[in-house]
């Protein structure tokens, strides 16, 4: 007999926010759940069960074992009454995972170095055309921001990673952009940006640390955890927790309050002394403040960042600036008061030409997009230019049109080094900062959503207009969904993802079959956003 | 902590040249950390291994360095520095190369490392066989030794020493003139290392310094330069500065070819093949020389390298102003030739009033709609070339011309057929690599007797030629991003004028082409010693 019906019927006592809790811990999609029998046997499911039984501590291992159910193994939903039979067949088939190797070295600057490591990201995002790949970015884009750093390709990868894990990258037109949380994460000082980015990933076991290796001590307690889920292991070097394997002193202090405030201490005082050159470069001579930072960034490119910081100013640089609704008197505000002299001149002169030629070359949207500019000759360079080829431009009544859009159109110029900006059609400048709002799900609100509809035994409505709604938003969102479809009088389940939505007919690509198909939309009974 | 060192976890280190304790810890740094820029304000240093080992090489040991970063640093030093500089000091030493009567010895004490090395196929071609508790090093083969196990991470500890070379007494006659400071200290630095580069500014006396190392050692002396006006100069210089006469110092080049105690040969004798051999070569072991100088190090060919592999045993010193070799070869420099010994930032010299003040122009010129349109639908290739040679650059060397009549003028351009257009439009005497030697000796004659007001010269006046009247120079067309090149051409510029004026130093570049943006290249290196350039609208000029 299996434990599903006891499994449900506990499921059933659990207020709504607590189902959410369960349902955020999932490792499996639980969007073909329909009701909470369904859950219950996605919790004993081999994957699910595996999850849990893995992170059990090594007492509960022995009680697992023993056919014990201690209270701990019941709040896993590994037992009631008794051990669930399911979990006590898993748990006969794990074995160990060895321990992972933790080379990464750290120091007190790690955690200040990875803060401006995930500011300068998150800038970038706004100055750059990054693709989204599976792995994260593509190794040119790493490449770009790593070497401003000094780092390696691989080391900027675990900051990116962080800055995912986060919560601060969003997704858009297959490009990474800055999430709306980054855009709040960027006016924190140094000290609550570092508490976010530790909140975010603060999932180690429960465990008193000494300052032996840190993956020996998991092993000890928790035998077959599997370390490479573990986000502290991986990104305790990047924020100043650990060195290599060992816990640095500010980690052992135990809570995660603790932990902060003594990594924060060390946080070198920042400092907002500027030296502005002849040759266009600011240099910072000392660890920046997070304000001075965000404002640089704003108006100059950085090319080396670290405990002392170098930024360059270039007609890029500065139109980036004044596209994203700054002034030139801003940057000579900042850069004056903070050098506390006047500008260099080769630097007064980049500010005015900037400003006299800003919007000179613009990029406008619509079904097809055009790059429009007074000067003609100016528009024959473009159309000759070899990087700008896959943009497949045409010359047609003065201006050049492509079909490619208005962004990838936008950031291949600026790649070729030509000033352009984004125009919307009443010709007023379109900023490329922060473009994600509309399309972020509060993950909370949705799963409590979701813990409703289990409760209620319903899927999603089933009338024809919520189905619509709902799909524009998954195709909006880049989200997953779920379809119940009725095809010869049986119903069908299907994993999509949508790719279009027009003449009542949904275009999307079939997750199991990894092919594309277009659906008629009276043929869905129920959409579930996965 | 509040001292003037700033040490960052990449290891390159800051230092604020305003702060009172700055010239203690420079004089420090310089022991242990390469300098990379020199800015009015922050001068940026990297610590390397190279320039790790060859501190350990003259005696100073982890706890030294790390005492002084600590003793100067601004903030706590990174701990990942800090284990860096001890693991990469430790690894120094470890392989020592010896000489007995037998010849050159590979040894170790640690027998593990001398088997991991010695099992490497790229060094074990290079020694003999095994001899007591070391390896028998080909004779040959101590050049390249060295230079592999750099590459290994294990830096040999050379013992085998110098050859002194055949004795030739020489002494410096400091009649009217006397050997500035930073030029003993650069002889002394050298002196003491044994072989490596010495780096100072263009005009600041380069020649005086390879005189006086010659006259530390009284030695037999090979030098090196770049081309056959260079060697006249070298030789006047030599017979003016030094009690060395006519017959001690002779020219081994493409006109003559003659050997003494002191000789200077070119580059171009040295490489020049006959049926596929260097049929030159044997001018290097022609003598026992006891120091070879290479002159313009930064500009040695790669055939040179590797003669110079073989020269272990001989005193090399480098000259250069610029240390960038925009072949990336600098690590070449550094094994073959050896580390850098001495560096002055350029506006140091500059304050000690040996060389001149010199302000840089960067004149943008548009272009007229046609030279536009034509540089718009051109490939990229030719996109430069079109830029480089606008004929819109001549009105604005007009008026250059106009505005400066008495300054002694050079117009400096690459390609022969703009330097031909401005010439016979200027109505100026033209010298490119084509001119014959004797050509080339009077019109420079004539220039620095001020017969000549102007020259317009192509890339051979770049660099190796002494025109210490010039005081203004007119760029209008380079080497795409060189920056060694727009170095070495202000550089003519810096020999201090009598009246101690200030040198001007014009750039003309065609406004919104790819020529600007190789001009903001080759600004980078001078930019990064000091110089600022004036961006000036040719319309407003």
């Amino acid at each position: 007999m299996t434990s599903i019906l006891p499994l449900a019927n506990r499921l059933k006592a659990l207020p709504e926010e607590g189902l959410a809790e369960l349902l955020s811990g999932l490792v499996s999609s639980s969007a073909s759940c329909s009701d909470l029998f369904d859950l219950a046997k996605l919790l004993l499911s081999k994957r699910e069960l595996e999850e849990r039984i893995r992170k059990l501590n090594k007492k509960e291992l022995e009680n697992l074992a023993a056919n014990k159910p201690s209270a701990a193994l019941k709040a896993s939903y590994l037992a009631d009454s008794k051990v669930f039979p399911e979990a006590i067949e898993i748990f006969s088939q794990l074995k160990p995972i060895p321990p992972i190797r933790l080379s990464q070295p750290a120091s007190t600057l790690s955690a200040y170095e990875t803060l401006l490591a995930i500011t300068e990201i998150l800038f970038s995002l706004e100055q750059h055309w990054f693709e989204k790949t599976r792995t994260g970015l593509k190794a040119a884009d790493v490449k770009l921001i790593a070497e401003k750093l000094k780092w390696s390709t691989a080391e900027l990868q675990i900051r990116f990673r962080l800055a995912q894990v986060a919560g601060l990258l969003g997704e858009q037109d297959g490009r990474w952009i800055a999430s709306e949380k980054a855009k709040h994460w960027l006016t924190l000082s140094r000290a609550d940006s570092y508490a976010e980015l530790v909140r975010a990933c603060w999932d180690l076991p429960k465990l008193t640390l000494t300052q032996t290796r840190i993956t020996d001590q998991i092993s000890q307690e928790y035998p077959l955890l599997d370390q490479s889920k573990v986000g502290l292991l991986l990104f305790g070097a990047s924020l100043g927790l650990l060195d290599r394997d060992l816990p640095r002193e500010a980690f052992l202090k135990g809570n995660q309050l603790a932990v902060i405030k003594a990594v924060v201490a060390e946080l070198p005082k920042a400092q907002e002394k500027l030296i502005v050159q002849g040759d266009l470069s600011i240099i910072c001579p000392g660890p920046i403040d997070a304000t001075l930072q965000r404002k640089l960034d704003s108006f100059a490119n950085s090319e080396d960042l670290g405990l002392a910081c170098r930024f360059r100013l270039s007609s890029l640089s500065v139109s980036h600036h004044l596209e994203s609704g700054g002034e030139i008197a801003d940057i000579r505000q900042v850069l004056e008061g903070a050098t506390g002299s006047p500008l260099p001149q080769p630097v007064n002169y980049l500010l005015e030409e900037t400003q006299r030629r800003f919007g000179s070359l613009r990029v406008e949207g619509g079904i097809q997009t055009s790059v429009r500019s007074g000067d003609e000759i100016l528009l024959t360079q473009i159309m000759n230019e070899r990087s700008l080829t896959h943009l497949n431009l045409k010359k047609e009544n003065g201006q050049l049109t492509t079909s490619a859009s208005q962004q990838l159109c936008y950031f291949s110029l600026r790649e070729s080094s030509y000033a352009a900006v984004m125009v919307d059609e009443e010709g007023k400048t379109i900023s490329p900062r922060f473009t994600q709002s509309a399309s972020e799900i509060p993950a909370d609100a949705e799963l409590l959503a979701r813990a409703q509809a289990l409760r209620s035994g319903e899927k999603a409505s089933a009338d024809q207009g919520d189905i619509a709604r709902q799909l524009e938003f998954a195709l909006k969102n880049k989200l997953q969904v779920n379809l119940s479809l009725e095809m010869d009088g049986a119903i069908t389940e299907l994993l999509l993802t949508p790719l279009g939505l027009a003449n009542n007919r949904l275009r999307g690509r079939d997750e199991a079959k990894q092919a594309e198909r277009t659906l008629p939309l009276n043929r869905i009974r129920s959409v579930v956003l996965s | 902590m509040s001292g003037p060192l700033i040490v960052q976890s990449d290891r390159t280190v800051l230092l604020e040249t305003d702060h009172p304790a700055a010239e203690q810890a420079r004089h420090e740094l310089a022991i242990f950390a390469e300098l990379e820029r020199a800015p009015e304000h922050i001068h940026t240093y990297r610590i390397t291994r190279l320039g790790l080992w060859n501190a350990r090489a003259a005696g100073h040991d982890a706890d030294f360095i790390i005492g002084s970063l600590t003793q100067w640093s601004k903030y706590p030093l990174p701990e990942t520095v800090v284990s860096e500089i001890r693991s990469t000091i430790d690894r120094f030493g470890k392989l020592v190369i010896s000489r007995d009567e037998q010849g050159l010895l590979l040894q170790s004490q640690n027998q593990a490392i001398l088997t991991e090395v010695t099992t490497n196929p790229k060094i074990a071609e290079l020694l003999e066989g095994k001899s007591g508790d070391g390896f028998r090093v080909r004779d040959w083969a101590r050049g390249q030794l060295k230079q592999q196990l750099l590459k290994l991470g294990w830096p040999a500890e050379d013992n085998a020493g110098f050859t002194p070379g055949t004795p030739h007494a020489i002494e410096l006659k400091q009649n009217g003139w006397q050997i500035r400071d930073y030029q003993s200290k650069a002889v002394e630095k050298f002196a003491a290392g044994g072989s490596g580069v010495v780096v100072l500014p263009c005009g600041a006396g380069k020649t005086l310094v390879g005189a006086a190392a010659m006259a530390h050692f009284d030695t037999n002396t090979l030098i090196l330069v770049t081309n056959t006006v260079a060697a006249r100069q070298w030789r006047e210089e030599l017979l003016k500065r030094t009690d060395l006469d006519e017959q001690d110092v002779a020219e081994y080049s493409g006109s003559t070819k003659q050997l003494a105690p002191v000789t200077i040969a070119t580059y171009q004798i040295l490489t020049t093949k006959k049926k596929g051999e260097f049929s030159h070569l044997a001018l290097l072991n022609a003598r026992d020389w006891g120091l070879i100088i290479y002159d313009e190090v930064h500009l040695l060919p790669a055939p040179i390298f590797k003669m110079t592999a073989d020269l272990q045993a001989r005193r090399r010193m480098g000259l250069t102003a610029t240390l960038v070799r925009e072949d990336g070869r600098e690590s070449d420099v550094f094994s073959l030739i050896g580390p850098k010994r001495f560096d002055a930032p350029w506006k140091e010299i500059e304050a000690q009033g040996y060389i001149a003040p010199a302000k840089c122009f960067e004149i943008r010129v548009s272009l007229p709609d046609e030279e536009r349109m034509k540089y718009a639908i051109s490939d990229a290739d030719a996109r430069f070339r079109i830029a480089a040679t606008a004929q819109a650059k001549l009105p604005i060397l007009r008026e250059l011309l106009k505005r400066n009549p008495t300054e002694p003028t050079l117009i400096i351009g690459q390609y022969l057929d703009q330097i031909d257009f401005v010439s016979k439009e200027l109505g100026i005497p033209k010298l490119t690599g084509e001119t014959p030697v004797t050509e080339r000796e009077h019109l420079f004659a004539d220039f620095r007797s001020g017969k000549l007001s102007a020259l317009v010269v192509s890339k051979v006046a770049n660099f190796s030629v002494d025109l210490p009247e010039a005081s203004l120079a007119i760029q209008i067309s380079g080497s795409f991003g060189s920056r060694q090149e727009e170095a070495q051409r202000l550089g003519r510029l810096l020999r201090p004028k009598q009246d101690g004026r200030t040198a001007l130093f014009y750039t003309l570049v065609a406004r919104d082409t790819v020529e600007q943006d190789f001009a903001q290249n080759r600004q980078r290196f001078l930019a990064e010693q000091g110089y600022s350039y004036e961006i000036v609208n040719a319309e407003d000029f």
